[in-house]
């Protein structure tokens, strides 16, 4: 009941801030506005030859870009604590029946909760958009997994960014966090430039970080049957070679479930950190 | 009730609170005294939970801070407005209320009525003035029905219609339930209905005693006389601590019987004189050499 009513706090006021969802969402459609204005034509440049090629890409890039958006919106909802800290709200609701690891947990429970609506809306809006630019199909047989990867993502991404959150104290650092994460995100997620174009010193860093994994299981699962229709008649060889190089088969494993896998590990490594992190501040206390 | 022992805190080589010890009883008003950076909020602070102390111990029937059920019986009004302002007043107070494990909604309502918040329950918090802010604050530190209240400069800056609406709010707390209310305050005025008052200076309590106590030790009641009489003027002059200038004469007066009798013995010769109580300005002056205003 306690912890319910603080989510619904946090929900209220997340989505009662019109301007705080809207640049939420900005941080994650740039890319995409980046992509339909510059990066389109270039990449598609290279997939002359293969069937349906746009279509493909289309997708490639939702994937992306709603991994972008789990980065993004779930560190713009937990930013609500730093803003409890800091206008001594937080002293008020540690007065009441709720103890200081319920209020944490709703900050956590509401950020993911949040990303994964958000990640909703930008696969809806993007879906619509090339519905309308490049005829794509609206697959509803792939929703169950998609959702299933979302929450995964969602949660990775909130671990991520209430740990790093955890070292900062004042609101005024948000803006340039903020700035680096996103910025950062499309980058580690593989979205400006796939996997394959980077160089191998890039490529091996970011095959250690979250952010392609999650990209990687989403367009996996966004990609799945348009790959079969366009590779259909195609050597194996050339698939695989495709799919390494769109970041799709990444360190060997090429579907959504390996990736799926990977982030499970991220998030149990971040939750080992999360947890030791809270033990020492409050030692430190 | 309440029980404090040795209180201290540091930060870093100030010294914020040294070494208070307070003692509260049930159902008092209890006034903190002092200056900017005496070390009343620090004090509060620590009671309240949210500060540790360096050394000494808190007792509130039996439970220390940081055990459970310690923050149960406590409502706090703190110094600034602390609610979510891009939330309503009805928001505001419904999710307070619904952190705590005893809710009682009919209360709530009847708070709503008591400090007038009906007519702005739908506006949002950070759009409304001080002092329908205040009423919302003290509201919501009332809905968990406390049993110690704590107010945090409550009325800095209202006028004087809303701190009048609040105390009256408060007193029938205190006559009805039994509230035990710890004040800080920057007015004398609000300090003066305390039962026990607390001076406290650099961090020190300074002073401790109900206010008619500390009148009769640190303000004079003051009578002044006047005449053209000079040998009224001299025998006057005659009294411990007396001022006179042109045809007039201030005397410390420890009662108004002996002021009865002063004025009975030279009716004949005073054409006029006045009589002063000591207020908790000359209190506070008197043990702090300051003004407090």
């Amino acid at each position: 009941m306690i912890l319910l009513s603080l989510i619904k706090r946090n929900f209220k006021l997340y989505f009662g801030d019109r301007k705080r969802i809207l640049f939420s969402l900005m941080g994650s459609l740039i890319a995409v506005v980046l992509y339909l204005l510059f990066l389109k034509t270039n990449i598609q440049r290279e997939w002359n030859n293969i069937d349906s090629g746009m279509q493909l890409l289309d997708y490639w890039l939702m994937g992306g870009t709603i991994a972008i958006t789990a980065i993004t919106t779930t560190g713009d909802a937990l930013h609500q604590r730093i803003y409890d800290i800091e206008s001594k709200r937080m002293n008020d609701l540690m007065m009441t029946n709720a103890s200081k690891s319920i209020i944490d947990m709703s900050y956590i429970i509401s950020a993911a909760i949040i990303g994964l609506m958000m990640q909703i809306i930008v696969y809806i809006i993007l879906t619509g958009l090339f519905m309308l630019l490049d005829q794509i199909h609206f697959d509803l047989s792939i929703f169950g997994q998609l959702i299933g990867a979302m929450i995964i993502g969602s949660v990775v991404w909130t671990l991520f960014n209430m740990i790093i959150l955890m070292f900062v104290k004042k609101e005024s650092v948000l803006p340039s966090l903020n700035a680096i994460i996103s910025s950062s995100a499309g980058f580690f997620a593989g979205v400006y430039m796939p996997l394959g174009f980077l160089s191998g010193g890039a490529s091996k860093l970011l095959k250690f970080t979250p952010a392609l994994y999650d990209a990687s299981m989403l367009r996996n699962i966004l990609m799945k049957s348009q790959l079969e229709e366009s590779f259909h008649d195609v050597n194996g060889q050339v698939l695989e070679d495709f799919k390494a190089t769109m970041g799709l088969k990444i360190n060997g494993l090429a579907n959504s479930m390996g990736s799926m896998l990977v982030c499970g590990l991220f998030i149990g490594m971040f939750f080992v950190v999360f947890v030791l992190l809270t033990g020492l501040s409050k030692k430190t206390k | 009730m309440l029980e404090v022992n040795g209180l201290t805190k540091r930060f870093k080589n100030k010294i914020a609170v040294d070494h208070i010890d307070l003692k509260i009883n049930e159902g008092q008003l209890v006034s903190f005294l002092g200056h900017n950076g005496a070390g009343k909020s620090t004090t509060i602070n620590m009671m309240i939970g949210l500060l540790k102390p360096d050394a000494g111990s808190i007792i509130l029937n039996g439970l220390t801070p940081g055990d459970k059920g310690y923050n149960d019986s406590l409502g706090v009004v703190f110094q600034n407005s602390v609610l979510d302002k891009f939330l309503t007043v009805e928001d505001n107070l419904k999710i307070a209320g619904r952190l705590y494990k005893k809710y009682d909604e009919n209360f709530q309502k009847d708070l709503l009525d008591k400090l007038e918040i009906k007519s702005i329950q739908k506006q949002k918090y950070g759009d409304l003035s001080g002092g329908q802010r205040r009423r919302v604050d003290i509201a919501r530190a009332l809905l968990s029905k406390p049993k110690l209240l704590f107010l945090d400069e409550p009325s800095t800056g209202l006028d004087i219609q809303t701190r009048n609406k609040i105390w009256e709010v408060l007193n029938e707390f205190r006559h009805k339930m039994g509230l035990t209310i710890i004040l800080t305050t920057h007015y004398l005025e609000e300090a003066n209905q305390s039962d026990w008052i607390y001076v406290l200076e650099k961090g020190k309590i300074v002073a401790s005693d109900t206010v008619d106590n500390l009148k009769v030790m640190y303000a004079q009641n003051k009578l002044t006389i006047y005449t053209n009489d000079l040998a009224t003027i001299d025998s006057l002059s005659k009294y411990d601590g007396t001022i006179s200038n042109d045809n007039k004469v201030i005397l410390n007066i420890n009662s108004y019987r002996e002021a009865i009798k002063i004025i009975q013995e030279f009716q004949n010769n005073i054409d006029d004189f006045e009589y002063v109580h000591g207020s908790m300005d000359d209190i506070f002056i008197t043990l702090t050499g300051r003004e407090i205003k």
